[in-house]
C-alpha cells in the first residue's frame, strides 16, 4: 500500500522526465505524508504559480516556509493532526552562494569567489549544476531536527544517473578526474594544480589552451580554482555523505510518468537506470491517466452509430467527423495507458503502482491536490 | 554566407513535440530537394527513437536522402573547435585530453554553447561541388532553460570577456543568432499552462535579443465541439457501448476551452499566426507523416528565400 511509500523512510526523491506533473506529485505526496503525521519538508524545483498559490506560499522566496495544513486536512477529512509541512523552492544560485559562505575560510575569501564571473557562470551554467544544488540542499534539510521525512521534486531530466550522480560528478571534475578512479583530498591536489595549471610561466599547456581561450580568461578561470583549492577537502567530505545517503535504504525512489509514449519510455529508462545503481523504485505514479470509457466492442458499431447520427443531423456533417475524430484520440490514448499500466504491473508487481486519473483544467488547485492525495495515500 | 541558407531553431517546454516538430520540417524541408541537416544538442537520441532508427553519434550520418542527421555535443564540438585552432592532433591529445586542462575548459564561461553554436556555424559555411553543402539545418534545442542559456550565451561572452579568439567568436555567433534573414526560433507549446508560459518567455526572449521567429507552433490542438453536435449525442447515454461517451467529449471539450483561453489570455498576438498540429500519437508518427506535418509548419511561415 502506498503507507508504505514513506514508512519507515526518511527521504523520498520524485524523479522523472520533464511534463509529467512530478512536481505537483512530489507536493501531494508531501502533503498526504504530513496530514498523515509525519513533519515533513518538501524541495521543489520551478513550481508553477499556482502550485504555490494552492500550499499557500512565496513563490519568490529561497527559504523554508510554513505550509498551513488547515485547509488540506480539511479536504481530506481529518482534523488534529501531529505532522507539519515545509517548503522549499531551489534556489541554484543560492544554494552555491550558501555553501561557499559556509565553506570558505574567511568572509573576505567567500566574498571574492562570489564576485567572481567564473563563479556566476559555474554555478548556474555547469552541467549537472542544479541536480549538485538540489543534493546539497537535500543534505541541509535531512540534518535539520524540524522534519523526519524529506520529500524532493527533481530537477527534469532524461537521465537518472544525473541527479545520483551530480555530487560526484561535479568533485571529480574540481579534482580533474574523468574516471571512477579514488578522489583525491586537498594537499596533494593543490601540488597537481600547483605544478600543471598555476604555472603561468609559458608551458606548452597554457600556450596552447591559451589560444582557444585568451590570455585574460586563462588568469580568470586560474584565480577562481585557485580561491577555490582550500575548500575541496570539505566539498569531498560533504559529497560522499551525500552519495552514501541517496544509496541507503533510507530513501525511497518514486518514479513519476506521463501518458505520452515518449513519457513512457522515458519512465522504463529510469527504472533501467536505477537498476544500475541497485536501486529499486519504491513506487511508479502514473499522472494523467485516462481510464477506458468504452467496452470492447467492434469499430463497426461505432461507425454505424456516426452514420446514424450524421442522417438525423445533417446540418452537423462536419461536426460529426471531428466527434469521430476525437473518440478516436480518445480510445487511442485509453488504450495505451491502461496498455502501459499492466505492463508496469507485470514487470514491477511487487512496487506500488499509482494511477492518478487525467482532470481538465488545470492541475493545481486544492480540490484537486486532495484528490491527488487520496490516492496516493489509498492505492 | 548564402542567405538561400536558413537556420531552424525548434524550442519549448520539455515534453510539447519539438522532436516531432524538428524532424517533420526538417523531412519536409529535404523532400524539397533541400539538403538538410537535423540536429540534436547533447540529445537522448530522441530523433532515433522517433523515427525507429538506430542511434547515430556526432559523426553525421545520411538517414533518408537529403537528409542528414548528427547528435552535437559540447564535447566533441569542442574537440572540433580546437583542432581547427591548433590543427596538431597530437598536441590536442597532450593538452586537451589532460584531466586538468579539461576541467579548465570546462570552467570557461559558456564554452558548451559556444562549440555547440560553432559547429552549426561550421557546417553552414561548408560546401560541396560549388554550393552550400546543407541548404537548411534544423536543430531540436533542449527544453527552455538550455535553449535560453544557448540563445545568450554568445552576447554575454562577448560582453563580459577580453579581446582575443574566445570574444571573437562569440561576436560571430552572437551575429548569426540574430541575421533575420538566415536564423529563425520555433517555439512549440501545447495547450497546457506551463507549456505556455514558458513559450511566452521564449517569445519575449527573442524580442529582446532579437532573433527572427517563426509563427507559434501549438501541438495537440484539438478542434472544437460545439454546443450543437454535443447535444445531439445525447441519445447515446441509453446505448450499453457508447454511455460514457457524451461525458468523455464534453470534458474534452472543457479541457480544449480552458487552454484556448488560456493561450488567448497569455499569448494574444501570437495565437492570430499560430500553427495548430493535431494531436498524432507516437507510434502514428511514419516519415511520411512526419512530412506531412511539416509541410503544414513550412506553408505557413512567413515568406523569406527558398528554405
Amino acid at each position: 500500500m502506498t503507507m508504505a511509500l514513506w514508512h519507515n523512510r526518511k527521504i523520498v526523491v520524485c524523479v522523472g522526465t520533464g511534463g509529467v506533473g512530478k512536481t505537483t506529485v512530489a507536493a501531494a505526496l508531501a502533503l498526504a505524508a504530513a496530514a498523515s503525521g509525519r513533519r515533513v519538508a518538501v524541495m521543489t524545483i520551478d513550481p508553477s504559480k499556482r502550485l504555490s498559490q494552492a500550499l499557500g506560499i512565496d513563490a519568490n522566496s529561497p527559504e523554508l516556509q510554513p505550509v498551513p495544513l488547515g485547509p488540506i486536512v480539511q479536504q481530506l477529512g481529518g482534523s488534529a493532526h501531529e505532522g507539519s509541512l515545509h517548503a522549499i523552492m531551489l534556489d541554484v544560485q543560492h544554494t552555491f552562494d550558501q555553501l561557499i559562505q559556509a565553506r570558505a575560510r574567511t568572509p573576505e575569501a567567500a566574498q571574492a569567489i562570489l564576485n567572481n564571473r567564473i563563479y556566476k557562470h559555474f554555478s548556474a551554467s555547469l552541467a549537472g549544476s542544479h541536480e549538485y544544488a538540489a543534493v546539497e540542499k537535500l543534505y541541509d534539510i535531512h540534518e535539520d531536527e524540524r522534519f523526519d521525512l524529506v520529500v524532493l521534486d527533481t530537477p527534469p531530466s532524461h537521465h537518472a544517473l544525473d541527479f545520483l550522480d551530480a555530487p560526484g560528478r561535479i568533485l571529480r571534475f574540481l579534482q580533474g578526474q574523468d574516471t571512477d578512479a579514488a578522489s583525491e583530498t586537498g594537499p596533494s591536489l593543490t601540488r597537481r594544480l600547483g605544478r600543471k595549471l598555476f604555472d603561468l610561466g609559458g608551458s606548452v599547456v597554457t600556450r596552447t589552451v591559451g589560444k582557444v581561450s585568451g590570455a585574460q580568461t586563462l588568469q580568470e578561470v586560474t584565480a577562481f580554482l585557485m580561491s577555490l583549492k582550500d575548500m575541496y577537502a570539505s566539498f569531498h567530505t560533504r559529497a560522499a555523505a551525500v552519495e552514501a545517503l541517496l544509496q541507503s535504504d533510507d530513501v525511497a525512489f518514486t518514479l513519476v510518468g506521463g501518458p505520452s509514449q515518449a513519457q513512457g519510455a522515458a519512465l522504463e529508462h529510469f527504472a533501467q537506470e536505477l537498476h544500475r545503481f541497485h536501486i529499486k523504485p519504491a513506487a511508479w505514479v502514473l499522472n494523467r491517466v485516462r481510464p477506458a470509457f468504452m467496452p470492447p466492442h467492434d469499430a463497426g458499431y461505432r461507425a454505424q452509430a456516426l452514420a446514424r447520427l450524421k442522417d438525423q443531423h445533417p446540418s452537423l456533417v462536419a461536426e460529426c467527423a471531428e466527434v469521430a475524430q476525437a473518440i478516436e484520440e480518445e480510445l487511442r490514448v485509453t488504450q495505451r495507458d491502461a496498455a502501459q499500466l499492466a505492463q508496469l504491473r507485470q514487470d514491477h508487481g511487487d512496487s506500488t503502482i499509482v494511477s492518478i486519473p487525467d482532470e481538465p483544467g488545470g492541475a493545481d488547485s486544492l480540490e484537486r491536490l486532495a484528490r491527488l492525495c487520496r490516492a496516493l495515500q489509498g492505492a | 554566407m548564402d542567405h538561400a541558407q536558413h537556420l531552424h531553431l525548434v524550442t519549448g517546454k520539455g515534453g510539447v513535440g519539438k522532436t516531432t516538430v524538428a524532424t517533420a520540417m526538417a523531412l519536409a524541408l529535404s523532400r524539397k530537394d533541400k539538403r538538410v541537416l537535423l540536429a540534436e544538442i547533447n540529445g537522448s537520441g530522441r530523433v532515433p527513437n522517433l523515427l525507429g532508427i538506430a542511434p547515430v553519434g556526432y559523426a553525421m550520418r545520411e538517414i533518408y536522402d537529403n537528409l542528414w542527421l548528427t547528435d552535437i555535443s559540447s564535447q566533441e564540438a569542442l574537440k572540433e573547435y580546437v583542432l581547427l585552432i591548433i590543427r596538431i592532433e597530437a598536441l590536442y591529445k597532450a593538452v586537451f585530453e589532460n584531466r586538468l586542462v579539461n576541467s579548465f575548459l570546462r570552467l570557461l564561461p559558456a564554452l558548451g554553447e559556444l562549440t555547440m553554436l560553432g559547429k552549426l556555424w561550421y557546417e553552414l559555411q561548408q560546401t560541396k561541388n560549388g554550393r552550400p553543402a546543407f541548404d537548411a539545418i534544423v536543430v531540436d534545442l533542449p527544453a527552455t532553460g538550455h535553449a535560453r542559456a544557448l540563445c545568450q550565451a554568445p552576447h554575454a561572452v562577448a560582453q563580459s570577456i577580453g579581446a582575443g579568439p574566445m570574444k571573437d567568436n562569440a561576436v560571430k555567433l552572437d551575429a548569426m543568432l540574430k541575421d533575420q534573414q538566415l536564423t529563425r526560433l520555433h517555439v512549440v507549446t501545447t495547450p497546457e499552462e506551463m507549456p505556455i508560459t514558458e513559450a511566452q518567455e521564449l517569445l519575449q526572449l527573442a524580442t529582446q535579443l532579437p532573433m527572427a521567429t517563426g509563427p507559434l507552433i501549438i501541438n495537440q490542438r484539438a478542434h472544437k465541439l460545439t454546443p450543437e453536435v454535443l447535444a445531439a449525442l445525447e441519445p447515446w447515454r441509453a446505448d450499453a457501448v457508447l454511455e460514457q461517451v457524451p461525458d468523455v467529449l464534453a470534458q474534452r471539450e472543457r479541457r480544449r476551452e480552458a487552454a484556448e483561453a488560456l493561450l488567448q489570455k497569455q499569448l494574444p498576438h501570437a495565437i492570430a499566426n499560430a500553427i495548430g498540429l493535431p494531436h498524432v500519437l507516437g507510434s502514428a508518427l511514419t516519415p511520411d507523416i512526419l512530412a506531412g506535418l511539416g509541410d503544414t509548419i513550412l506553408a505557413a511561415q512567413p515568406q523569406r528565400s527558398a528554405s
